[in-house]
């Protein structure tokens, strides 16, 4: 399985500050770059929260529209990939929170708990960071056919039907299949979390 | 493995709202109120394991790092212009001022050596036989090759305007306070459109989305239309063109496929929301492949019904070249 890179996580500082800088003064291409090398991040992050893809992208697509208007006030101290995580909280908690519609209870329950792990994330947002490379860790120690089912289903966005003609298994087993995969990384990614603490 | 709830049908129900979120209907989202009731720390696992989810899919997405980045870049360009117009016209508006003051002394003395030259030039060369000129030359005409025969499309009829209550009509002439993603241009005959932006590099996909002025509650018995204009293709299969809605509070995009399009001349569609359903059911070609023949109906999932429909979309798969135009998008219901 090939696991799609979430950002270029070694961006050299020089060529990094040298994008920040041409972006101040307005070049649009030098942004871009930081766009191309910080997206995958920004929509994981995102990503967490809010489910459709599309949404995902709109609100990552306004995440960086924020980023560059207010680049002057970004200080060069900290690093800018977690200045872009703070905005992209912020954004998340502003859709989450002009969302007035309607919900049922158990719906209602999982918004309220949603919007208080976003808010708390405001000093969190290096360990959210670790936890996106830690996942991309743990994907690349699945076995073969899980890590397949894996690619299929979140990478390519094919169905659990369509896995299952594939594969000639019911689609109970492909979603059996996927829970477990799921366990395993939340497993991986405990032992990972213990294990960086200890 | 330990499921997260102790009753498999709760488990079950949680799968098919990580896979589609907003289609937990009144009795499943009781019983799931009452599963965490009785767990009450099961809400931070259900969260982490649809973020674990949420997280793949980005995972996924991140591939189409360039065309993000693409798509950004072109936003930003269009936020400088919707600057850059007002203040440009506030420039030239005091800029014609300060010149009319200036100018004012001299036009009396210009304009009547002008006259002077005029009727001296004009009594030189009245004998003289008139030559070709920008002004008399005929303009070229663009001769556009004859739409091919849309296919009869035995699908569904589409009711007439008597028959049907337009719920949006959006002509997209002026798309000011719309929320859309598409280019407003001055497109084929030389009607005000959107023209497509790109959405996928890689299946050459081009498209148009517009966000409605106010939600309409889905119900199966709309119909969406619109008109397009696509430039010719080269390949041997014509371009796919995907007419979806995006329904329901995250807002969900559920989509169909149109007929096959006509080539270089403005046609009409019209296609059923109940056609419309999720997830999208593809060939080896990555082709949607529910017309003409529709799709094993039990696996798809539709919206639910009064869900709001905030958003229609409107995009072709294999065409190589930008050349895509949506205009006239209108909701309607039979009556």
């Amino acid at each position: 399985m090939t696991i799609p890179e979430i950002g270029a996580f070694f961006l050299m500082g020089s060529t990094e500050s040298g994008l920040i800088s041409r972006s101040r003064a307005g070049d649009r291409q030098a942004f871009t770059q930081l766009v191309n090398e910080h997206q995958g991040r920004i929509r994981a992050y995102i990503g967490t929260y809010l489910q459709w893809s599309d949404l995902v992208d709109d609100v990552a697509q306004d995440v960086f529209l924020d980023a560059f208007r207010a680049l002057a006030s970004y200080d060069d101290v900290s690093p800018f990939r977690l200045w872009l995580m703070g905005i992209a909280r912020h954004r998340v908690l502003r859709h989450l929170r002009s969302d007035g519609r309607k919900r049922r209870s158990f719906e209602d329950l999982l918004y309220r708990r949603r919007m208080v792990r976003v808010e708390a994330d405001e000093a969190l947002l290096a360990e959210r960071e670790r936890q996106m490379e830690q996942l991309r860790t743990c994907l690349e120690r699945l076995p073969p056919g899980s890590a397949e089912v894996v690619s299929e289903h979140y990478f390519r966005g094919t169905s659990l039907v369509e896995i299952a003609r594939a594969t000639g298994k019911k689609e109970s087993a492909v979603r059996m299949m996927l829970l477990r995969v799921r366990q395993a990384l939340k497993e991986c990614l405990e032992r990972n979390t213990v294990e960086g603490t200890a | 493995m330990k499921a997260l709830f102790a009753d498999p049908a709760v488990d079950e129900i949680w799968s098919r709202f990580l896979l589609a979120p907003d289609t937990l209907a009144p009795e499943d989202d009781e019983r799931m109120a009452a599963a965490v009731a009785a767990q009450p720390d099961l809400v931070d696992r259900l969260l982490d394991d649809e973020a674990l989810s949420g997280l793949l899919r980005a995972f996924g997405r991140s591939k189409d790092a360039g065309a993000f980045a693409h798509r950004f870049d072109r936003r930003l360009a269009l936020e400088d212009d919707r600057g850059f117009v007002p203040a440009l016209a506030r420039r030239l508006e005091q800029e014609t001022v300060s010149l009319v003051r200036r100018l004012v002394p001299w036009f009396a003395g210009t304009a009547a050596i002008a006259c002077v030259l005029v009727l001296v030039l004009r009594a030189r060369v009245s004998d003289a036989p008139s030559k070709p000129s920008l002004a008399n030359q005929v303009a070229p005409q663009l001769h556009l090759p004859l739409p091919t025969v849309l296919p009869p499309d035995a699908a569904f009829a589409v009711p007439s305007p008597g028959e049907s209550e337009t719920l949006v009509a959006l002509d997209l002439d002026h798309p000011d306070g719309l929320r859309i993603e598409g280019r407003p241009v001055r497109g084929p005959e030389r009607r005000r459109c959107l023209a497509g932006i790109i959405y996928n590099p890689s299946q050459n996909s081009f498209g148009v989305r517009v966000f409605l002025p106010q939600e309409i509650p889905y119900s199966p018995d709309l119909y969406v239309s619109f008109d397009y204009w696509i430039g010719e293709w080269t390949d041997p299969e014509p371009p796919q063109m995907v007419v979806a809605i995006g329904a329901g509070r995250k807002i969900a995009e559920y989509e169909t496929a149109a007929p096959p399009p006509v080539p270089v001349s403005w046609q009409t569609v019209t296609v059923r929301v109940a056609d419309m359903h999720n997830p999208f059911l593809r060939d080896s070609n990555g082709r949607l492949r529910d017309f003409p023949t529709p799709g094993p109906r039990s696996l798809a999932i539709h919206p639910q019904v009064g869900a709001p429909t905030v958003m229609v979309k409107v995009r072709v798969e294999g065409l190589r070249q930008d050349v895509f135009f949506v205009d006239n998008i209108r909701i309607f219901r039979r009556r």
